[in-house]
């Protein structure tokens, strides 16, 4: 199950007749702590588990296809057979990103032809906690990209979804009614600049991926001084196809392991 | 000789020597080769024979800071008659309980034995001692605990090692401590407690160390190797138990003696118990399913054997109500 | 404990019908004439199948080739992918009736066909159904292209896993396929068949078919076979093959025990190895070389823990081994261990009272073996342990080495550094430290190690120029 955490208390402040939410920090901490104690168990579910776990998730969308297609015609716009195939197309990505659990590794990973009487292999790990920006403007497919991707390798995500999006809520709410362990896939409603500041500077957050930043929002964005403390950071700008290899390598860093070999 | 016998006095520098020569555990290896006990069934008749042996084999326990003489009496009294309706039902081996506890259990059961109903062997009354569950006291008072215990009429005493110093490599002091808690285990007329020695396996954390120290202690002249004390969370498990049968199973190799072995802590259910006792006559062989040689440290597993029992007799469900509690 | 053998009357449901079909064109089609299929474990008729006549073999070739060109290879992979879940899907919901045809016709016991088998046949078919949907990541050109129609020659050992081992990837691939169930051990095949024909796989995208020797040879001569996986050991002729011929390896397996092994681990595994987990295709009995200041301690023990086994009726839950399933394998083994002993071989085995009917053997160990015995260089598949000494790891690889077979080693070592230093030099395809587990769709294996050989996924063999990429 995944964690949904949206304004629903939202009231007005009686002295400035403002509306004022939780305040961010603290939402975005929450999910923080969410996704940190949820990561060392999802790691260590084999490549074959959480392949598994994943393509059940393609059958639970597939329960949700009516509000899914209501969903996407209300913000796109577009006719039943358009927003159907959209969906459908959604749902391939995330089983395509599925099979690769017990795959990517093998292309991720090397053995390393060193100088010396030593086994050294090279293979990839999760980074961890990974932060995701959802613009207004993200597709349905996109996000379930962004997700799947990222966790499909063993991190834990937190999604920052603009409050307009409105599939980042239900892709959530799916998801929660998923096996997926909860803290695994968690979703703030959030401005995507103040969030990824806030990602950028919450001492726990090992990555960001902020490819689906509007241009604007990137702007805003780019001059955040605790962006280069990522270990993994994905920028607007270049265009992925939203089934790719390296949007799940992104994501991963590699581990080396030494072992000295000897008959003697 | 993958294992021989330990030579020359027990110095540390001899027993660190002979534990460390001992052949190294695969962890990911003994594990599936529990699974593989875990899967045999045990049908029909023999379910039966099974149901009442796991009874006859458990220490029926109670160690709490609110133990009271009317806790006792009512733990002998169920360990000696189960179930109420059922009076083929054997008893348990033992009722095991805290050193200053022992005299009322050995004055419930005197009294149940006036007007008992025949059964041939006597419950037996364990103690623990020596500064159970942590150990942390010095010799003298481990060795007062136990002549305390003993004096008190305990058949057995349940010790604790130095986990402490197991894990600081003063074998000798575990080793020495041991000796020494046996020999307080003399009675006056010459006849002795059964000495169980607890392992505390869940400090010891890895298969090596549980290895190493059930060897120690079956150097030192251990009756019986138990598990756990039941007082942390990581208590008897299948693998744990396993590499100590392995041990009495190489000790009787080597030197003819049959060593008990008990489980104990966190033992709950029928089926759980059900697949000790495959481990047991598969590693070492079913000679060793006697209250002799093995024991289950428990307490609810009774009344689950009993329940089992009785959905196997009548074909229904049990009411929880229909048996006793202790 | 394992004294006598009983064959319990069966306590699962295996009323068999009378008669089990061919799966052609998703329709199951009964033969004519029939044979009947024995159970081996007391030699008593299971069923009956059908004789496949040529006309069988044409129309499922046929069926195969038409599924190709109209229907599979017109499928995105995404489709392909989700009919190869749909596939893992059913052997999951059936896997207890799989697992109890696989044992009761091949005389393997049920907690192995159940914990082995029947799983690990699942998981051919979830983790290729992964690759049908990106073909173009497996190193073999941006497009691969399919063969066909690939035919698959199944052995009586472990056949359902053959099956899923070949097919799952040939089908990923976009082959159609035609499966030639085992002669004698067909039963697992063909209700597998029952159990794909209505879940909604295009008809015709896979075919089962019975049938001996013939039917292989005419599957082989057929020109719309692209190609012809054998494996194992149920082809016994050396007939012509064609260039097609994809021929997956006999599997010789070699265990060295070292001085330092876990020894308890190091008995299990080879135990396991050679007397339960036969999930081999064939295989020849696994050589023990045991470092010669521990070999007669681990003789004993091996003696031990083979004692405990229990032999007897494959479908109770708590036999370790069950029945042979060739008259000829017993026939050969007994030949093979009587001659190892006149050549000064130590012979030793349980001792148990085989039942007079069913293909029975008593787990033997010979030791006292040396390398230059005649039995060291015998093919022979039951349930018998070869245990030969060495002096030095250097000695142990040389002795290893010294077969034309390729074969897989497990080394029983606590020194990590030496164990990666031996796997380096033996000339093992898989080479296994402190354990006799190994059976994943996602590591290259013993299994296919031609395959792997050439490439990791396991696709090449069932893609055009697939070896040359």
């Amino acid at each position: 199950m995944s964690r949904i955490t949206q304004d629903t208390r939202n009231t007005t402040d009686p002295a400035s007749d403002k509306e004022f939410s939780p305040a961010p920090d603290k939402k975005i901490c929450d999910a923080v702590s969410r996704a940190q104690s949820a990561h060392p168990g999802w790691a260590a579910f084999t490549a074959t588990q959480r392949s598994h776990v994943l393509y059940r998730v393609g059958d639970v969308f597939d329960t949700y296809r009516p509000q899914m297609i209501d969903t996407i015609i209300r913000s796109h716009g577009v006719k039943t057979s358009r927003a159907e195939q959209h969906l459908s197309d959604a749902i391939d990505v995330w089983m395509w990103y599925a099979g690769w659990a017990d795959k990517y590794a093998q292309f991720a990973s090397s053995v390393n032809p060193v100088a010396g009487p030593y086994l050294t292999v090279s293979a990839p790990q999760p980074v961890g906690i990974v932060g995701a920006v959802v613009s207004e403007k993200s597709s349905l497919v996109e996000i379930i990209s962004a997700i799947a991707s990222v966790i499909v390798s063993g991190n834990t995500v937190i999604v920052g979804a603009a409050r307009k999006n409105s599939f980042a809520l239900s892709v959530a709410e799916i998801l929660a009614t998923s096996d997926i362990p909860s803290g695994v896939v968690n979703v703030v409603t959030e401005s995507p600049v103040s969030f990824a500041a806030a990602m950028a500077a919450h001492p726990n957050v090992d990555a960001l991926d902020l490819a689906n930043l509007t241009e604007n929002e990137w702007a805003d964005c780019c001059d955040i001084a605790t962006l280069e403390t990522m270990k993994c950071l994905r920028l607007p700008g270049t265009i992925t196809p939203v089934r790719a290899l390296s949007r799940i390598t992104a994501f991963t860093l590699n581990k080396t392991l030494w072992h000295n070999k000897s008959l003697l | 000789m993958i294992i021989e016998p330990i030579d020359g006095l027990p110095t540390n520098t001899n027993l660190r020597r002979y534990l460390w020569g001992l052949p190294p555990i695969d962890a990911v290896g003994l594990e599936q080769r529990v699974a593989r006990w875990v899967k045999r069934s045990i049908a029909g008749t023999s379910q039966t024979w099974a149901l009442d042996r796991i009874i006859s084999l458990i220490d029926l326990t109670t160690l709490e800071g609110a133990d009271t003489p009317g806790k006792i009496r009512s733990l002998v009294t169920k360990g000696c008659i189960p179930d109420h309706d059922d009076r083929s039902i054997p008893q348990v081996a033992a009722v095991c309980v805290y050193g200053d506890m022992v005299p009322y259990a050995v004055e419930a059961r005197h009294r149940f034995r006036q007007n008992r109903f025949a059964s041939e062997s006597v419950l037996q009354i364990a103690a623990v001692a020596t500064a159970f569950p942590s150990g942390r006291s010095s010799l003298a008072v481990k060795i007062a605990d136990t002549r305390d215990a003993v004096a008190a009429g305990a058949d057995e005493i349940d010790m604790v090692i130095d986990r402490g110093a197991f894990l600081s490599g003063r074998y000798d002091t575990v080793f020495e401590q041991i000796v020494a808690v046996k020999e307080a285990c003399v009675r006056s007329d010459g006849s002795s407690a059964h000495l169980k020695v607890i392992l505390e396996t869940g400090e010891l954390a890895t298969y090596d160390n549980v290895r190493r120290a059930s060897w120690l202690a079956l150097c030192a002249g251990a009756d019986f190797i138990k598990t756990s004390t039941g007082k942390i969370s990581s208590a008897a498990t299948h693998p744990v138990t396993l590499v100590m049968l392995e041990a009495v199973r190489d000790w009787r190799t080597l030197t003819g003696k049959k060593i008990g072995v008990k489980p104990a802590g966190g033992i709950r259910t029928t089926t759980d118990a059900l697949r000790y006792l495959v481990m047991v006559a598969e590693t070492v062989g079913e000679e060793w399913l006697t209250p002799a040689l093995f024991r289950f440290g428990a307490s609810s597993l009774l009344n689950d054997v009993l329940h089992h029992r009785r959905t196997l007799h009548t074909g229904k469900p049990t009411n929880t109500n229909d048996i006793t509690i202790d | 404990m394992t004294e006598n053998i009983s064959i319990h009357e069966q306590h699962h449901n295996t009323n068999l019908p009378e008669k089990y079909g061919n799966l052609i064109n998703g329709e199951i089609v009964y033969e004519k004439d029939s044979y009947p299929v024995i159970n081996p474990a007391n030699e008593k008729t299971l069923t009956t199948v059908g004789k496949t006549t040529t006309t069988t073999i044409n129309a499922a070739v046929n069926a195969a080739r038409k599924a190709h060109k109209n229907v599979w290879s017109q499928l995105s992979g995404s489709e392909r992918r989700n009919h190869l879940l749909r596939i893992a899907h059913a052997i999951h919901d059936n896997a207890d009736k799989l697992a109890i045809a696989e044992s009761l016709n091949s005389g393997k016991p049920l907690t192995e066909t159940r914990s082995i088998d029947i799983p690990n046949a699942e998981a051919w078919f979830f983790y290729y159904a992964g690759w049908a949907d990106k073909l173009n990541y497996a190193g073999l050109g941006a497009q691969p292209n399919a063969l066909g129609t690939t035919a698959h020659i199944l052995p009586p050992n472990s056949s359902l896993l053959a099956a899923a081992c070949t097919v799952a990837p040939a089908l990923a691939a976009g082959n159609t396929v035609v499966v030639k169930a085992s002669a004698t051990v067909p039963l697992p095949a063909l209700v597998f068949g029952e159990i794909i024909h209505n879940i909604g796989i295009p008809p015709g995208v896979v075919n089962i078919v019975t049938g001996r020797e013939d039917s292989e040879q005419l599957l082989r001569e057929h020109p719309d076979v692209k190609k012809i996986v054998s494996i194992g050991s149920d082809v016994h002729s050396d007939g012509a093959r064609t260039h097609t011929d994809h021929r997956t390896h006999t599997d010789h397996r070699t265990h060295i025990v070292c001085d330092d092994a876990p020894f308890d681990e190091a008995i299990e595994g080879i135990v396991n190895d050679a007397f339960m987990r036969r999930n081999r295709f064939t295989a020849r009995s696994p050589l023990v070389f045991v470092q010669e200041n521990v070999y007669d301690d681990v003789v004993e023990r091996l003696k031990h823990r083979v004692r405990g086994l229990r032999v007897g009726d494959p479908l109770d839950t708590n036999t370790d081994i069950g029945s042979m399933n060739c008259r000829r394998d017993v026939t050969y083994f007994a030949q093979v261990v009587n001659a190892a002993e006149n050549e000064g071989c130590e012979r030793w085995d349980t001792g148990i009272t085989l039942p007079t009917n069913g293909l029975w053997l008593r787990p033997t160990i010979l030791s006292r073996v040396s390398i230059s015995s005649p039995v060291v260089r015998e093919n022979v598949y039951g349930p018998l342990l070869i245990v030969l000494p060495f002096r030095t790891p250097h000695e142990a690889i040389r002795h290893a080495n010294n077969t034309r077979h390729s074969f897989c080693a497990t080394i029983w070592s606590d020194k990590a550094s030496r164990a990666f230093a031996m796997a380096d030099q033996l000339g093992a395809d898989t080479v296994r430290i402190n354990t006799s587990h190994s059976c994943d769709p996602a590591s290259p294996s013993d299994i296919f190690p031609l395959d792997h050989a050439q490439h990791k996924t396991g696709l090449s063999p069932y893609v055009q120029n697939g070896e040359t990429v």
